[in-house]
């Protein structure tokens, strides 16, 4: 029996010297819902919640997934969460998300009004499963998905480095890579 | 999470942790989804059907957005498919979540986490009607959602739509030395008694009711609702007894009225008829055409209170006896709180957090319990993180048990916590970030969703909150008067945010200057937020988004130098009047050019060049579908089970189901003549006899009594289940029959009664 996953989420990480300020990814959101700039995505809108603390952000609603300028758990970051999707075997589920975030953060970094001060983590990322009812936040479910996910990781590039729970027990299931010693350019990974 | 566990759904995992009555009706909505994607209801009907079960429409979904420039199709998926007229169904929708009197456990709350992480945007947010909304979520989520909720013992039904909203109550009830009484117990009993009620499905609008526990707080909010219940004690032949000062009447949107009082005093065991009573007068006198007309507020200024009042009480007595009128006076002693801890002193000689002062300052709320105290959570714009709320749960498993309630103002208060622990308690809490101070002050502000989400919202009400939450965290008002006002801040008239009753309240409206659109805001000054909102402000002008936060220090400015010895700025704005604030705020009015200032023409928290462009039809008033046309509905949904199970190889099953199809638009019909037709087979066949079939009303013009011959035979000769194939496919295609000449029976009524 394979691994099927759906509703997943990956989030790449700010460089600590990145300017996490928010404000700024509002109009950079919204030119990209009026240049329609994630080619096979529906883009809505955008969603401010820069009055939450450690919340989700600015979002950049599509119809099949979010994209937030993220800080849940204190570390700022491009998180990507699939809302809609079928249950597919886990391998490709995380490679695809992978690649989406991927495209989104380095579309991030290449933006001319923030790529001075805007940059990405590619020894660190985390992924999540929002869908509790295919993948309840268990040990079962950790040791089903952890093999997977680094078996994605090092056919990218990934080498080395820890995966760790990354979110108490009452929290969607998520996985933490940190410390890889190698690791791809997030242009490799699009 | 192999192969075989992603066959389970929802519905299997959850079982029989969902009350049957719960998992029909979401069954029900469901398959009424497969027949809306089948092109077998009416967008309207389904809109009302999904209004009324939570599924509230949002900004954009009639497939268009404006992006600063033009209006842009969002394409979505599902194509011309819609869930309501110029609704697209895959487009992004509210879910709202009712949470009766607010009062919400840690289990509860931990699910609607996980709901907003896997269906919304991982954000809870409270309601000034202590509600829980999420926002973007699928319908096609919606079952499971609605599951998951029923699983903790939570609706949406009634949540939207012209129905009975959620019924609100103070967040102190129970626990409030100003309180008559704990109105709990006597809201809660009214949520349920109501819900589904057969004499609330028939409303023109909306429907409003609040219990306060007294007159002078601003937590029930009694003024401004349908039905307003104010608990009071009057001692009748020596014995002191609990009851309600009722009032009716009273709104807010566009047109505030104030609500009149019904009775000084509603005894404990009248109150439920009596709503009741209210709610069959509201049903059958109530405006259809005019949908803003259509609030009972409408109806009792038409009639005058005293006529109101007679109709109510006439109605009343014709009402048949109800054994849960009372049955709850039986439990009134039964209180949710069971407080986790013995209440002991704060010591106020150990060193105390850092803030903890400020936060002790307004967010504490002393209980007549001694040594325990209510503890406000202020949410900035009411909005709550997953992540947040769990850890919220965490802390009042460890201090107070299940006591958390929603509130009027957008928080969350802890209620029974020993002031023993407050410092722990206020470190836990700033650990989550849930601990700012200021709650209930100025600059604690109210917003509606306006442009961020809501199809009406015309200026961004929740950006402007924000902005000027943001500019008292900057500049903190060292005024002590000032900081006990209240801001408000709504996108539209539709007063979501209750502007009318704040002393600083902001309606969007926009204007056009040179050319150019402009978001702006209508100052409404003076409203009363004590006393259950107890008066209306007065609207002073409009003036630019961008320079409402120099409108807010002009007015305090003004006050404070002009007031009277402990003058309110509401007595402060009637002395000095409209006129004279008006031009003292006038220099205010000045947009700048568009060269001169581009910041002008956009709004808050926005960078799109400001536009009303994306307007669209709201989903407040809800759709006007009359409860025979939901009956109608129902016996088609029947019809299709019968479908289903005859494909299942359960024919005996299909038979039974294309009979009852039958009965269902039979007594959908007779529900015009007699609204409290039972479900029993007997009466609704007598009473078809008597008004469809003996008086040729039901006759098809070419085909006679035939249609309504297939009930009447098969009433003499009832399926079973033993039936074989043949003989149920027989008795679909004779109720397909059927219902077709009911939907063509009243369509032929509507144009002659």
């Amino acid at each position: 029996m394979s691994t099927l996953l759906r509703q997943i989420g990956i989030k790449f990480f700010l460089t600590e010297e990145s300017d996490s300020s928010l404000d700024r990814f509002i109009p950079v959101f919204h030119e990209w819902i009026r240049e329609k700039r994630i080619s096979d995505t529906l883009l809505i809108d955008v969603a401010d919640y820069r009055h939450v603390p450690n919340g989700p952000g600015i979002i950049l609603v599509a119809n099949e997934a979010h994209y937030a300028i993220d800080s849940t758990g204190g570390a700022s970051g491009l998180l990507y969460s699939r809302l809609r999707d079928q249950a597919r075997p886990a391998k490709e589920a995380l490679a695809d998300a992978i690649k989406r975030a991927a495209f989104a953060a380095n579309a991030l970094q290449n933006e001319p009004r923030l790529a001075e001060s805007l940059s990405f983590r590619t020894d660190t990322l985390e992924m999540h499963v929002s869908d509790r009812l295919i993948a309840p936040n268990s040990p079962e479910t950790r040791a089903s998905v952890e093999p997977i996910f680094r078996s994605v990781l090092e056919e990218l590039g990934y080498q080395g480095g820890d995966i760790v729970l990354a979110q108490d027990s009452r929290s969607r299931f998520a996985l933490r890579l940190s410390g890889a010693r190698e690791s791809p350019s997030l242009a490799s990974l699009c | 999470m192999s192969d075989v566990e992603t066959k389970l759904n929802w519905k299997e995992r959850l079982g029989p942790r969902i009350s049957a009555e719960m998992g029909e009706e979401i069954d029900v909505f469901e398959t009424n989804m497969i027949l809306r994607k089948a092109g077998k209801i009416a967008p309207k009907i389904f809109a009302e059907a999904r209004l009324r079960r939570g599924m509230y429409g949002q900004r954009y979904d009639n497939g268009s957005r404006h992006d600063g420039s033009a209006t842009q199709r969002l394409d979505f998926p599902c194509g011309d498919l819609t869930k309501g007229p110029e609704t697209v169904w895959d487009a992004p929708g509210m879910c709202r979540i009712k949470i009766p009197m607010g009062v919400v456990s840690n289990e509860q709350l931990d699910l609607l986490s996980d709901l907003a992480e896997e269906y919304s945007d991982a954000i809870l947010h409270v309601t000034t009607r202590q509600d829980i909304q999420l926002h973007f979520v699928h319908i096609d989520n919606s079952p499971d959602l609605m599951r998951r909720l029923a699983a903790v013992g939570i609706t949406t039904r009634e949540a939207c739509g012209n129905s009975v909203r959620n019924i609100t109550a103070c967040q102190y009830a129970g626990a409030c030395a100003e309180s008559a009484f704990d109105v709990t117990p006597y809201a809660r009993a009214a949520t349920y008694f109501l819900l589904g009620h057969k004499d609330i499905q028939d409303f023109g609008r909306k429907f409003k009711i609040s219990f306060s526990g007294c007159k002078t707080n601003p937590c029930g909010l009694a003024m401004f609702h349908d039905v307003g219940c104010i608990a009071v004690t009057k001692e009748i032949d020596g014995v002191a007894k609990r009851g309600f000062e009722f009032y009716v009447g009273g709104g807010l949107g566009a047109v505030p009225f104030q609500a009149q009082l019904f009775d000084e005093f509603v005894p404990e065991e009248e109150l439920l008829p009596l709503c009741q009573a209210v709610c069959r007068v509201f049903s059958r006198l109530g405006e259809r055409k005019n949908r803003a007309r259509a609030r009972l507020k409408f109806v009792v200024k038409k009639l005058g209170i005293d006529e109101f009042k007679a109709i109510v009480l006439q109605e009343r007595a014709t009402i048949p006896e109800d054994s849960r009128w009372t049955t709850y006076l039986a439990e009134l002693s039964v209180s949710d709180d069971k407080p986790l801890r013995k209440g002991e002193p704060l010591d106020d000689s150990i060193a105390l957090p850092e803030g903890f002062s400020d936060w002790r300052e307004h967010n504490l709320w002393q209980q007549p319990q001694e040594n325990y105290v209510t503890a406000t959570i202020r949410l900035p714009l009411g909005d709550i993180s997953a992540e947040q709320a769990r850890s919220l749960t965490t802390i009042a498993r460890k201090y107070t048990g299940d006591t958390i309630r929603l509130t009027v103002e957008q928080n969350m208060v802890v209620r029974f916590l020993s002031e023993s622990d407050l410092p722990k308690f206020y470190l836990e809490l700033a650990a989550a970030n849930l601990a700012s101070p200021g709650a209930s002050t100025i600059a604690d502000i109210v917003s509606c969703p306006g442009t961020d989400t809501c199809k009406l919202g015309v200026s961004a009400s929740r950006g402007l909150a924000g902005e000027l939450e943001n500019k008292f965290a900057r500049e903190p008002l060292v005024d002590p008067e000032a900081q006990k006002l209240h801001i408000k801040t709504s996108g539209c008239f539709n007063s979501c945010s209750q502007h009318h009753v704040a002393d600083l309240g902001f309606l969007g409206v926009s204007r056009m200057v040179e050319g150019r659109r402009v978001a702006h805001f209508q100052l409404v000054l003076g409203g009363e937020w004590g006393n259950n909102g107890g008066a209306y402000g007065l609207a002073i002008g409009a003036f630019p988004s961008k320079r409402i936060p120099q409108v807010v220090d002009r007015v305090l400015g003004y006050w404070a130098k002009e007031r009277e010895e402990g003058e309110t700025l509401q007595s402060f704005v009637k002395r000095v009047g409209r006129a004279v604030i008006k031009k003292e705020l006038n220099s205010l009015r000045k947009v700048p050019s568009y060269e001169e200032n581009p910041d002008f023409y956009t709004d808050w928290g926005d960078s799109r060049e400001f536009t009303v462009g994306d307007l669209g039809t709201g989903e407040c008033a809800g759709e006007v579908v009359s409860i025979v046309e939901f009956g109608l509905q129902d016996a088609e949904r029947r019809l299709f089970d019968a479908q289903v199970e005859l494909e299942g190889e359960r024919s005996g099953q299909a038979s039974m189901s294309a009979y009852k199809s039958m009965l269902t638009a039979a007594k959908a019909l007779i529900m015009v003549f007699n609204i409290d037709i039972e479900e029993d087979a007997d009466r609704v066949l007598s009473d078809f006899r008597k008004h469809f079939h003996d008086t040729g009303r039901f006759h098809d013009p070419f085909a006679g009594a035939k249609f309504a011959r297939y009930l009447l035979n098969r009433y003499d000769n009832p399926p079973s289940l033993e039936d074989s194939a043949v003989t149920a496919r027989e008795a679909i295609d004779e109720a397909q029959l059927f219902i077709e000449a009911a939907q063509a029976c009243y369509q032929r009524m509507q144009g002659t009664i």
